[in-house]
């Protein structure tokens, strides 16, 4: 079984859970907890002043716990600074390594990376060389090395890393009129509820279509499993089920984004908007639950497709909303399906 | 043109309020503002500091204000250091050259200190010796003290006078602090009720300072303390209901006997 990690658990300000799930995907490991609980401090900390230093003449009104405020500074910012690079790891590990199948588990087809067959070996000789500034040596570690440090500690999380990737390009980038940063991505999200519950529910999805992906096996106790309160994938993980489910995945995803592109400067309403679509979401879970406990799950499945128009209707709805919508902006977001068109975004430090 | 600094002024916590008082102990200049606020924020982060020490759940229940940790360096234990020996220069000064002279005010006696008249060239001298242990130097002259001691001290004499009687009357005895500054003014910073009867002590000694021929102050050298609307109070027996301060000293005992019997610096 899976580790569960609630996110939501306790008495803690937004920024605070959203630091605790970057020190996850950071330090996933069950020996790091000193690790993690150090660079979730030193993320409150440094989100906490940065807002208290913003304008001109501090803003006098952000308060904070003075457990993370009276750490030593310089020793803060070097576990901030130590706990970054952790993170630029699994983020880049996870593009190179998870995305192009992950992609792939949508779209049905496994696309060739800067050339290369997207296996293990070559996505890691790939990540090893974009990781140079986050002290990585690229021509003195052998790829074994990459395995072990890179590979192995980012296989626990990679569906949370993955779901920020997406989130964060997506969303963050276009919102900045910039290029993806992973620093000022982190920063932007940390306190940002609708964001984060939308990477909480995208890394479940993720985590469920992962063992559909041959290339790697990661097994389900293996991942750690991120909740935000209740859970938002209950759905038995069969095979045929997943075909399925992560069909309907593709269309929540692509309009989680669309929801995001059309409310970006009105975070009550990106609430409101998303948590109707989740809820949504979890009444089609269960009839799709139902539909895949049936041998003959195929044709069920179709005839609840004409049955449940609201299914039908939708696919049919956020597909046209799609290509108009591609038609008329260029900018327009796109789904994990059409992100198999897109060009590679390198994620930097 | 007299100078009025309202303490209750502002949305500030019980701490950051105190601090605003000692701040100006430390640095009343007018010219000063910028070493006042400095430590003013260096006196905030040491409440704080020491206020987690002493409850450790405060750490994670007690949200404080961000800002006072922007710029932790440090410069600011120097900061810290500095304005706590401005504090004691004051405190003593105001001591020695004022308070006979205050007390005389209500009792009619003039009492020597030391054996000394207490005239400001004798009691500066006593304060010099008295500051010898804390970095003063012994050997250097009376003008020296004249300029280091008794100048920056006049603008705030009654208020350091009036923390003075405060600590001695309600303070010390309770907590059982000899020769400590930090205990003091960290017990006295968290309870605004002090703070508010130190500044009404100060208010009486303000209005007599002028009247004392001796110590040559005009009142619009002095800085008027003052606690948002609250009348001000004649009478030094009616500062504080001995009920009140009977609750206070009680709750406050309770919280720093021995849980903390001495406070650090930085």
């Amino acid at each position: 079984m899976s580790r569960i990690v609630d996110l939501d658990e306790g008495e803690w300000a937004p920024h605070e859970k959203g630091a605790r799930f970057f020190s996850y995907v950071a330090y996933p490991d069950e020996e790091q907890q000193k690790e993690r609980e150090r660079f979730w401090k030193a993320l409150c900390r440094f989100f906490t002043l940065m807002m208290a230093s913003m304008g001109e003449n501090m803003n006098w009104s952000i308060r904070g716990r003075a457990a993370f405020l009276v750490e030593d500074p310089n020793a803060s910012n070097k576990i901030l600074a130590k706990g970054l690079a952790q993170l630029q790891k699994r983020i880049t590990t996870t593009h190179y390594v998870a995305m192009p199948h992950l992609r792939a588990a949508f779209t049905g087809v496994l696309e060739k990376v800067d050339g290369l067959q997207p296996t293990v070996g070559n996505m890691l000789d790939l990540a090893r060389w974009n990781l140079t500034d986050c002290g990585w040596k690229p021509d003195s570690d052998s790829n074994s090395t990459a395995k072990t440090k890179l590979w192995k500690p980012t296989r626990p999380v990679v569906h949370a890393a993955a779901a920020f990737l997406v989130i964060s390009s997506e969303w963050l980038s276009r919102k900045e009129g910039a290029g993806f940063r992973m620093s000022n991505a982190v920063f932007l999200t940390i306190n940002n509820v609708p964001i984060l519950l939308s990477i909480m529910f995208l890394s479940e999805l993720f985590r469920f279509a992962l063992p559909s992906i041959k290339n790697f096996k990661i097994t389900e106790d293996e991942s750690i499993r991120f909740l935000w309160g209740t859970p938002f994938v209950d759905v038995s993980s069969t095979d045929d089920a997943s075909e399925a489910v992560i069909q309907i995945f593709g269309m929540v995803i692509s309009d989680m984004l669309e929801i995001f592109r059309q409310n970006k400067n009105n975070s009550d309403l990106l609430f409101s908007t998303l948590m109707q679509m989740f809820d949504d979401f979890r009444r089609k879970q269960k009839i799709l639950a139902g539909v895949a406990s049936n041998p003959n799950f195929h044709e069920v499945f179709r005839s609840v497709l004409t049955k449940h128009s609201d299914i039908s209707t939708k696919v049919d709805n956020s597909q046209a909303n799609r290509q108009q919508a591609n038609q008329n902006d260029p900018m327009a977001p796109k789904g994990p399906a059409a992100q198999s068109q897109d060009k590679r975004r390198n994620p930097t430090c | 043109m007299l100078r009025i600094v309202d303490l209750d002024e502002g949305d500030w916590d019980a701490y950051e309020k105190g601090a605003r008082f000692f701040s100006y102990l430390a640095y009343p200049g007018e010219e000063e503002t910028a070493e006042r606020e400095r430590f003013w924020t260096a006196l905030c982060r040491w409440a704080i500091r020491e206020s987690i020490r002493i409850d450790k759940d405060a750490a994670w229940n007690v949200p404080v204000r961000a800002a006072h940790f922007v710029r932790d360096g440090k410069s600011d234990e120097k900061i810290w250091d500095k304005g706590m020996t401005q504090i004691h220069y004051r405190l003593v000064t105001a001591e020695c050259v004022a308070l006979p002279h205050l007390k005389a005010a209500w009792t009619g006696v003039l009492v020597k200190l030391g054996g000394f008249e207490p005239t400001i060239g004798n009691m500066l001298d006593l304060a010099r010796w008295s500051l010898a242990d804390y970095g003063w130097k012994e050997d250097s002259d009376n003008s020296a003290a004249k300029t280091k001691l008794w100048k920056p001290t006049r603008p705030v004499v009654h208020a350091a006078a009036a923390y003075t009687v405060f600590c001695s009357e309600h303070l010390c005895p309770i907590f059982d602090v000899v020769d400590d500054l930090k205990l003091p003014i960290f017990i006295t910073m968290r309870s605004t009720l002090f703070i508010r009867s130190i500044t009404a002590l100060s208010e009486i000694f303000r209005l007599r300072v002028p009247g004392i021929q001796q110590l040559r102050i005009k009142e619009d050298e002095l800085v008027q303390f003052k606690w948002g609307d609250e009348p001000a109070v004649r009478d030094p027996q009616r500062l504080v209901s001995k009920a009140e301060l009977a609750r206070c000293k009680e709750s406050m005992t309770k919280l720093f006997k021995g849980v903390f019997p001495r406070i650090d610096g930085h």
